[in-house]
């Protein structure tokens, strides 16, 4: 007799003896999940990455409104420099004495012309 | 494999633990069941050998396999049956993994050579000792 059926007739069938207890699946499936990592937080990561964007989109608003008020103001003072300028030109006793400045006389020309020849 | 009740839970939950942990390392080559019985058979050897380092000192009368499943409430063995798993107890851990498989659960050697990764052939020498020596057990308790 080969030694496998040896013990096969000594233990008449090969029926496993351990038994599982009762209602051990049932129950099984959540203690194995308790028992799962949980899994890592990723919305942190995306929050941070939205403030970095806010954080910028608001430093470029600044910084545009800046140069909108400083090209506003720069406007403004030209304006009036030339509301100056136009009151400066205005002035009829400056013009006079700067046209008296800049006449020249005929006698004075004719020099210029006897000198040039 | 595991005798007691408690350890075979510890193991079946480890199992799981692993599979889920590495289920983008299944490729799809195998079953799914080869692939968690393979997972299942490392985790079973590990604990084996893991256990028997810590209880080599315990090794007494009040530790014996046998007094344990005289008092198991999930062993519904007989005597003879609980000198069968004395038997099995004494097998190197992969003998005793192949006898189990082919004895108790029918697992060919095709299929089980793919849950062990072992060849059909080495199976077979497995199996063969682990038969020869529970023999020898029987013979020398009459």
């Amino acid at each position: 007799m080969k030694e496998e059926d040896i013990i096969r007739k000594i233990t008449e069938g090969a029926d496993n003896p351990f038994r599982v207890p009762e209602g051990y699946f049932s129950d099984f499936t959540g203690r194995l999940m308790s028992q799962l990592p949980q899994p890592k937080r990723k919305p942190r990561r995306f929050a941070l990455t939205v403030w970095r964007y806010a954080a910028v989109l608001l430093v470029c608003l600044g910084a545009g409104l800046a140069v909108l008020l400083a090209s506003q103001n720069r406007g403004a003072s030209l304006a009036q420099s030339g509301a100056d300028t136009e009151t400066e030109y205005a002035d009829e006793d400056y013009i006079n004495d700067a046209l008296d400045y800049a006449v020249i006389s005929g006698s004075d020309i004719e020099l210029y012309l006897t000198e040039a020849q | 494999m595991v005798i007691n009740h408690d350890d075979a839970d510890d193991v079946l939950q480890n199992t799981f633990l692993k599979a889920w942990q590495g289920l983008d390392s299944f490729r799809g080559d195998s079953l799914l069941s080869t692939w968690l019985y393979r997972i299942a058979a490392n985790e079973t050897i590990n604990f084996l050998e893991r256990e028997r380092s810590s209880t080599l000192a315990l090794d007494d009368d009040e530790n014996s396999l046998a007094t344990r499943l005289e008092s198991d409430p999930y062993f519904d063995g007989d005597e003879t049956q609980r000198l069968l798993q004395e038997a099995i107890a004494s097998l190197p851990a992969r003998q005793r993994q192949v006898f189990n498989l082919k004895y108790f659960d029918g697992i060919k050697y095709e299929e089980m050579s793919q849950m062990l990764d072992t060849s059909v052939g080495a199976l077979k020498a497995s199996y063969h000792h682990a038969v020869r020596k529970i023999s020898d057990f029987f013979r020398s308790a009459d």
